[in-house]
Order: structure tokens, then sequence, then C-alpha cells
């Protein structure tokens, strides 16, 4: 494989890597880290990218594992620090609404397992199909989907209870 | 879509069943502003994805970087072959010199003098004799080793015939003694003295 055409097929997926490094490194640097890393081994490996059935599933499941690594190397796992503020064009209070609001989500999302986390992540943001989850994380796809399930119904019923707890505090301050 | 069918997709979607295309449509309804009261509480959720969409990796010289990597990589390769193509240099250079002086041998002896070659012939004859005499010596030397071999033989042929030997007459050295023994018993029988009863 040339350069232009290793170019032309992984330097788009630099984002999504970086997003799934950046779920288990929690650092940007240490993200971007790995994200160069992982392109400089497939570069080494440029000679058989092309037998790849999935490059893009590869380069993933590539990241994965050199951030367990470095995870294991370091071991600094930290929760959540990772997510950004929200895109902000409110008033301070609707900000203050959005901010909390999204830090509740955070918080449902840190009680799931990792797997867990990882199989959402990969499947609500990165809009993967069960099969690529599959490969990237090298669980089967009935495993994926009870994880889902599971994952997705803990939310709702967080998020359902928060709605109530809000109503009930409500109701107390009137 | 109504929002019916949306509270539908939305049971479909907390159970996992949901295509990829009806979760990218439930995604884009929960963030439009009209989402009814009863499912805002869900709205966070699918605004926390779109968040983390968007997320990028925000280092302009990354892919400068990258490629400036990658290109040090390759050129490391190459760094790599030089030795071999150092010797390979050599080894085409001492040919080509060996060929050059093999198509016009003449040329050497041109500047040599009459005096010079008899000087070099007698010392050649010199080294010739030498090398007989060291020839001869090899021969006589491989000979005497050769002797000493067969003569190590012969002792260990005499070993082994002595060994076989040796044991029948340990044999008979045991029936000697046995019959000394039993010579020993006959004269204590009749020496031994009686005791009346």
């Amino acid at each position: 494989m040339l350069l232009n055409e290793f170019k032309e097929k992984f330097f788009p997926l630099k984002n999504k890597l970086f997003r799934f490094a950046l779920q288990y490194v929690k650092r940007d640097d240490e993200a971007a880290d790995i994200v160069q890393d992982t392109f400089l081994k497939l570069w080494t490996k440029r000679k058989n990218l092309n037998d790849l059935r999935n490059p893009e599933t590869y380069a993933m499941t590539m990241v994965k594992n050199a951030s367990i690594d470095k995870l294991r190397k370091h071991k600094t796992l930290r929760l959540d620090e990772m997510n950004k503020d929200p895109e902000n064009n409110h008033t301070p209070l609707e900000s203050l609404t959005q901010r909390e609001s999204y830090d509740q989500v955070i918080e449902i999302l840190n009680t799931l397992s990792e797997q867990q986390q990882m199989i959402l992540k990969l499947r609500d943001i990165e809009g993967y199909g069960y099969d690529e989850i599959a490969e990237i994380s090298g669980l089967t796809i009935n495993t994926i989907r009870v994880n889902i399930s599971r994952a997705r119904n803990t939310i709702k019923d967080r998020l359902l209870k928060l709605e109530q707890n809000e109503l009930v505090r409500g109701r107390t301050t009137a | 879509m109504n929002w019916l069918e949306v509270e539908q997709l939305l049971k479909q979607f907390w159970k996992g069943e949901t295509s990829r295309i009806e979760e990218q449509e439930l995604h884009a309804t929960f963030l439009r502003d009209d989402v009814p009261n009863h499912l805002k509480p869900f709205k966070d959720y699918f605004g926390y994805v779109k968040n983390n969409k968007e997320i990028k990796l925000e280092q302009p010289d990354f892919e400068a970087e990258l490629l400036e990597k990658i290109r040090t990589k390759n050129r490391f390769t190459f760094a790599r072959l030089l030795p071999y193509a150092a010797a390979l240099l050599v080894l085409i250079s001492s040919v080509f010199f060996l060929i050059k002086n093999e198509i016009d041998p003449s040329t050497k002896h041109q500047s040599l003098t009459e005096n010079e070659i008899q000087i070099v012939q007698k010392y050649m004859g010199l080294l010739a004799t030498n090398f007989d005499q060291s020839i001869s010596l090899s021969a006589q030397t491989l000979k005497n080793i050769s002797l000493l071999n067969k003569g190590a033989q012969t002792i260990q042929h005499y070993e082994n015939m002595y060994q076989k030997q040796i044991k029948p007459l340990k044999q008979i050295d045991y029936i000697d003694q046995s019959l000394v023994r039993l010579k020993h018993l006959k004269t204590f029988e009749k020496n031994r003295i009686k005791i009346p009863i």
C-alpha cells in the first residue's frame, strides 16, 4: 500500500480512533499518542492491509489493545474526565441545566461495566453494527445484544428515576 | 414520524432491537426542541451521544507529524540496507579489479629487469624446494602416525585376548581353593576328639 492510499484509507478514521482511545485513557494527549502509534504500526503492516476484510475494525481493535496496554502500564484509571462541555450557545441558566443533565448521564454511564460502556459507545456514538462490534471487542454477537439491552435499560430506568426525584423535589419546594 | 411511533421505536431501542437507521432517526428526533414532556428525560442521553460524536482529535499538526514519522521510518529502512550496499560495492570493485588485471598480465612484468627476474626465479626455486621437503616430511609424519595407530590396535587386540583367557583361569583358581578347603575338612574329621556319652 502506498502512502497516498494509506492516507486516504486511514487518516479519516483518526477522530473515531481518538474517541475510542479516550474512552479508556481519559486524556487527550495520551489518546492522541495511541492513535499516532496505531497509525505507525499500521504503516509497518502496509503490505498486508489490502488483505483485511475490514481495515476500520482492525484499526479500532489495535487502538483498544494499545489503550488497555497503556492503562496496565500506568494504572491510571480515572473516571470520566473525558467529556467536554456541551456546545455552549445557551443562556447561563440553560447552560447550567444542560451541564447538570449531561453530568447525570455520565454518572449513569459510569455505573455500567467497562464492557457495557465500550459496547454502548461503539454502537451509539460510532454507529457500528453488531458484527463489527464483535470483531473489535472479541465478544459474540449474542453477548453484545444482551449487554446493549441491559445497558440501555439501566440508562432508561436511571433517567426516569432522576426525573421522578426532580418532580418530588419541585413539589416539596413549592 | 409522529410521537406515538417514536415511543414505539424507543421501546425497541431500550431492548436493543432497533436497526442502525432506526437509531439514527431516534437520535435526530430527540435533538428536536418539541420533544413531549414525558419523553424529555431521555433527551439527555441523546444529547450526550451527539456531544461525544463531535469530539475530535484537535492537534493541528497531527497529520504532518505522523507523515514525518512515517517518512523517517522509511528512511530508516533504507539506512538498514546501507551496510549490505557497501559490502556489495566492495565485492563488485574487487571483482572488477581482478578481471582487469587478468586481461593483461604481461603489463605486470614489463618493469622488471633481467637481474630481478633471475632473483625472483632463484627464490621461487628455493621456495619450491622447501615446499617439496615440507611435503615429504609431512608424508613421513603421516606414515609414523599410521604405524602408531596400528601399534595401538595390536595392544588393544592382545588386551582383549588376555581378558578372554583370564576368565577360565580364575575359575580354575576357585576349584583349587575348594580342593584345599576339602583337604582341610578331611584332616579336621580325622583329628576330631570323640566325647564319650
